[in-house]
């Protein structure tokens, strides 16, 4: 396997190179576009990602290679990624935000989910206020339509 | 709320602790997170996030903005949140009159109109973070509770029906528990599956889970060469064979068994959860399939405090599988109706 399957060059926006197989790479939509359109020579740039950011990119996309194949379906197999992706995330805030961005740009949907709903669990708990504060969000609502608003939805503070 | 006590010394105890979690991170459900890193999320990316708060969370976060408030009504937000939200396996209880509490009523109301109209409310349970919440529902009676089929698998060519059930000869034994399967298709006909330790089953349910049929019951018989438990059988693809995928750990039945006095209990599964609601009680069981760990749910804080089964006018909780979404494919499809 190591031998036939062909390999492609990545390189970051900070110049470093990454040689991987195509299989791990193309689960980057961004790239594999870029790769049929035939718009790459012997690198495929990825300009708006960090080697550090790229290289755990790519640690993600080894680890998720299969997992579109019947043996990755398993349950016992889909349960382990589960906890290698819980672990994968447990990272500074900034490495995440890169991590969302990265995915965002090279079109990973399911780093996009990861690292999304990671945040989600994140703000979850926040009051309102607290994610008016953490997203630098200005209160456009009069006191008493929040109020109203709150009460709409008043099951849910509860 | 009070987790649950147990008056009975046991090496270690299943009271109520969230100790991790599925669902990642209720050990720390509110960490500090830095603004000046997550003002510089666009708003596309933020939407992204949103949608993957859950239902709750993201009907608080409404009032944070108007235009998070109008994300409920704004299609492009829910074509993607149909895309991406994860399936949130929830619950949704009822309070659940029992035999004793319908005479009661039936004899109190013959005079006049007893009908006490009140809303019907509903308890939406979430496993992942152990929280309850009220939902009131304007058009549903009070006491309604829908009956659910027990084991039923749709495919394109057929029908599977699955029930099981005690025939009731004796209040203190299943004598001849019997569970059965109906596969409609071209040859349309029942078929028995002999349930596991058919002689020695109580209060035996079957639960959904993950496309699975699970049986739920207590083992008890005091002639019986083992330990008292609470099994757990899935059936196998084969579609009459059961096999033991879980027993209950003995000091957790004994807690289980007090509480419960044999007055039975009901089952109720989604996705890998099962809940197991102790009949009379406000107590119940998780039971986490997936991670195959146990733990007390704490009491839903609606139901007063008078408890639930002090008097004959309260009511038990019964649940059924509950997924709450923010949209369905049907609006979709509406609007291309309407549009």
């Amino acid at each position: 396997m190591e031998s036939t399957s062909k390999k492609v060059t990545l390189s970051s926006s900070d110049g470093r190179t990454f040689e991987v197989e195509e299989a791990v790479a193309f689960q980057s939509q961004t790239i594999k576009h870029l790769y049929e359109a035939g718009c790459t020579g012997d690198f495929i740039p990825v300009p708006n990602v960090t080697g550090d950011i790229l290289s755990m990119v790519l640690r993600y996309c080894e680890k998720h290679v299969d997992s579109d194949t019947a043996a990755g379906k398993e349950s016992f197999y889909v349960n382990k990624l589960k906890g290698w992706d819980a672990l994968f995330v447990k990272v500074d805030q900034s490495i995440l935000f890169d991590l969302i961005l990265a995915a965002d740009f090279l079109n990973i949907k399911s780093l996009m989910d990861l690292t999304c709903k990671t945040v989600a669990s994140m703000m979850k708990g926040k009051t309102t206020e607290e994610i008016r504060g953490t997203f630098n969000i200005k209160n456009d609502y009069t006191p008493e339509a929040e109020e109203m608003v709150r009460r709409e939805n008043q099951w849910a503070f509860e | 709320m009070d987790a649950f006590n147990t008056s009975m010394p046991l090496p270690f105890s299943y009271t109520f602790t969230i100790t991790s979690s599925s669902c990642n991170t209720s050990t720390h459900t509110n960490p500090w997170m830095d603004v000046r890193i997550w003002s510089k999320l666009p708003e596309r990316l933020l939407d992204r996030v949103i949608a993957f708060l859950p239902p709750p969370a993201f009907f608080r976060a409404r009032s944070v903005c108007k235009r998070w408030y109008g994300l409920l009504y704004c299609s492009s937000f829910l074509e993607l949140y149909m895309q991406i939200s994860p399936s949130h396996h929830w619950f949704l209880f009822l309070k659940h009159r029992t035999l004793k509490s319908y005479i009661c009523r039936a004899n109190t109301s013959s005079g006049g109109n007893g009908d006490n109209r009140t809303n019907c409310e509903g308890y939406l349970f979430d496993p992942c973070d152990a929280a309850w919440y009220r939902l009131s529902f304007n058009l549903v009676p009070s006491g309604f509770y829908p009956a659910s089929s027990a084991g039923l698998t749709v495919s394109p060519t057929s029908v599977d029906v699955t029930v099981a059930g005690d025939d009731l000869i004796s209040p203190y034994a299943v004598k001849n528990l019997s569970t059965e399967s109906f596969h409609i298709d071209a040859a349309n006909k029942w078929f028995k599956i002999q349930a596991p330790m058919r002689r020695f089953l109580r209060s035996p349910g079957l639960v959904e889970s993950r496309g699975k049929l699970i049986l739920v019951a207590a083992v008890e018989k005091s002639k019986l060469n083992v330990p008292k438990s609470l099994r757990l059988w899935g059936l196998q693809d084969c579609g009459t064979t059961w096999v033991e995928i879980e027993r209950m750990p003995l000091q957790l039945y004994m807690q289980f068994a007090e509480v419960e006095g044999g007055n039975g209990f009901d089952p109720v599964g989604h996705g890998e959860f099962i809940v197991i609601m102790i009949r009379g009680s406000d107590k119940g069981l998780l039971f986490d399939i997936c991670r195959k760990r146990w733990r007390w749910i704490p009491a839903c804080p609606y139901l007063g405090s008078s408890g639930c089964a002090n008097n004959g006018e309260d009511a038990e909780l019964r649940g059924l599988a509950y997924e709450p979404r923010l949209a369905t494919p049907v609006i979709s499809l509406l609007s291309c109706f309407t549009g």
